[in-house]
């Protein structure tokens, strides 16, 4: 199918972008990687009347350490992520999760903040930012604001952007001495999206976590920080004290049934992959011995 | 397949020397696939030809109440806007094939009326 | 409003300038403007891959880029590639396995391939496969396809095929 008509104007800085937004609001789309809108639009989900094409703007790029901080610019491609080698010094969660992104040419051109802004559940970005505790930077016409990305993501297809805002860059911590993560997601075919998937970055001293935070995707209608987590920092990890955390899990997710998995299934699937987690990061097989669930 | 015959020396049309059977066949056609160069039906172009686009319902499960084409014919290029009650006038055999998970069980009309 | 925008860009090798609706996305464009309908339209919402063409170098859907855009840009079809001869020795490995039956996805499977070997001159069959994972092929399974791109890695190798 085709998108319907609209009209288009390419901005040429921040500022304009924003003035734009101003002035069109809802009846705006932004276009970065174009990934995600387009098919929203080729399959009529969406008429917007102007598309506001950022893709030129020379601020919105970028990948820089500055004083413990990686800050990328919400224009970042995600094979430039893969790429980058401050990523994979000081972030090598996404090096590893951005492979995972639907296939090489649909990465060739998707963005960071496109991918954040646009908040699908079964999407890996979200889930990675908020595991590594990332900072989303927002402007508006009144100003810059900086959100947790655990606060960021409030629903499907909605965060806490504004129709006049635009998302501008990410920063996170640098990785840590004794910093880990893991990545796995359950998807059918490569590039698929994810019927389940985790995000996760440790700190792990000697055989403990000091520091654990999952970040579920495709278990529900956001991210989820799991608080499970918890049940597993400084403590020794025994298969009891697993299959504890993992209940918790249960408890605290309440994922959907949709046409690839039921609720319970899914609901399985982050226990698995709680257990691989800790086992891979733990260098514990005995814990993925895929106990009581 | 093995075939019987009375004289085993007469070739049957199977194992005729030209079969083509067991032996690689040429594609001819190949190259010109695999350079952008075929020729597949939304490839073509007839002059004059005439270009059909659907138009769906913007919102799902809802109920059609009528459809005004009174703007839409005037524009320049349209050769005819056809609707549901357009197509069940001149074919009645035009049904819907119901759902892919839920056939129908009697046929029913196109769901445009 | 609406109103056409006017572009300039590369295509093959060719300056191209035209006036387009903002609406016209790159795949459209190149066959219906260009009559250049080597790229295929299949899903048109970026999974089936059989719109694949080369934007600066790059694969990407075209079904999901707009014409305006290109502007500046450089794109390459599949009709540049073969005329350019870059990936005559792959064709040629596809037509020797016969790796194509109707031939539809071809087009955006050369481009993939040659892409993928391109980064990866010696890729296996698993990073093959990964990396042909955005083309959909209806007809043959995929094997051939598979086969082809390998003996042609082996070959750019100096090895035996």
């Amino acid at each position: 199918m085709k998108a319907s008509a609209f009209s288009y104007a390419r901005a040429t800085s921040v500022v304009n972008a924003l003035e734009l937004l101003a002035a069109h609001g809802d009846k705006a789309k932004v276009l970065s990687g174009g990934q995600s809108l387009m098919p929203a639009m080729n399959l009529r989900l969406i008429s917007p009347e102007l598309i506001l094409d950022i893709g030129e703007i020379a601020e919105l790029r970028g990948i820089a350490v500055r004083g413990g901080v990686l800050a990328i610019g919400a224009l970042t491609r995600h094979v430039e992520l893969a790429r980058s080698p401050e990523i994979a010094a000081h972030a090598p969660l996404l090096t590893e999760a951005i492979v995972h992104v639907a296939h090489p040419a649909i990465r060739n051109r998707g963005t960071l903040g496109g991918s954040l802004a646009h908040a699908d559940p079964a999407s890996e970005l979200p889930a990675c930012m908020v595991a590594l505790d990332a900072t989303i930077i927002v402007r508006g016409q009144a100003g810059e604001r900086r959100i947790a990305a655990k606060d960021f993501f409030m629903g499907i297809y909605e965060t806490a952007l504004s129709a006049q805002e635009l998302l501008v860059a990410v920063e996170l911590p640098v990785a840590r001495k004794n910093s880990a993560h893991f990545f796995c997601e359950f998807a059918r075919r490569h590039g698929d999206y994810a019927i389940a998937g985790l995000a996760a970055q440790a700190i792990v001293e000697g055989d403990v976590f000091t520091d654990l935070r999952l970040g579920f995707f495709a278990i529900g209608d956001r991210p989820v920080l799991a608080k499970a987590a918890s049940r597993l920092v400084n403590v020794a990890a025994t298969p009891a004290v697993l299959f504890e955390a993992s209940s918790a899990l249960g408890e605290e997710l309440d994922p959907q049934e949709d046409q690839q998995a039921s609720a319970s299934m899914r609901r399985h699937l982050a226990k698995v992959l709680l257990g691989r987690c800790a086992s891979a990061l733990l260098g514990r097989p005995d814990l993925d011995a895929g106990g009581p669930v | 397949m093995t075939v019987v015959s009375a004289n085993p020396e007469i070739l049957s049309v199977l194992d005729r020397p030209n079969s083509y059977i067991g032996k690689t066949v040429p594609r001819p056609n190949l190259e010109r696939l695999m350079q952008g160069r075929g020729l597949y039906v939304s490839d073509m172009e007839l002059p004059r030809m005439a270009h059909v686009a659907f138009l769906r319902s913007p919102h799902a499960h809802a109920r059609i109440r009528g459809i005004d084409a009174a703007a839409a014919k005037q524009l320049p290029g349209v050769i005819a806007i056809v609707t549901g009650k357009g197509i069940s006038i001149t074919d009645k055999r035009l049904h819907g094939l119901g759902g892919y998970h839920h056939p129908p069980k009697a046929p029913h009309q196109p769901h445009a009326k | 409003m609406t109103a056409r925008i006017q572009i300039s860009l590369d295509v093959n090798g060719e300056r191209v300038d035209a006036h387009v609706l903002p609406r016209l996305n790159l795949a459209d464009f190149l066959r219906e403007q260009l009559q250049l309908t080597g790229t295929h339209v299949g899903c048109e919402h970026g999974v089936c891959g059989a719109c694949t063409v080369r934007v600066n170098g790059e694969i990407v859907r075209s079904c999901l880029m707009l014409a305006v855009q290109t502007q500046g840009a450089s794109v390459e079809t599949i009709e540049g590639l073969s005329d350019s001869g870059e990936i005559v020795d792959l064709q040629a490995a596809f037509r020797d396995r016969n790796a194509l039956q109707c031939g539809f996805c071809t087009p955006g499977m050369l481009i993939a391939a040659q892409d993928l070997l391109k980064q990866t001159p010696d890729p296996d069959r698993e990073r093959i496969r990964e990396h042909l994972s955005g083309n959909y092929c209806r007809c043959t399974g995929y094997q051939a396809i598979i086969d082809a791109v390998e003996t042609t890695a082996r070959v750019r190798m100096g090895r035996k095929p």
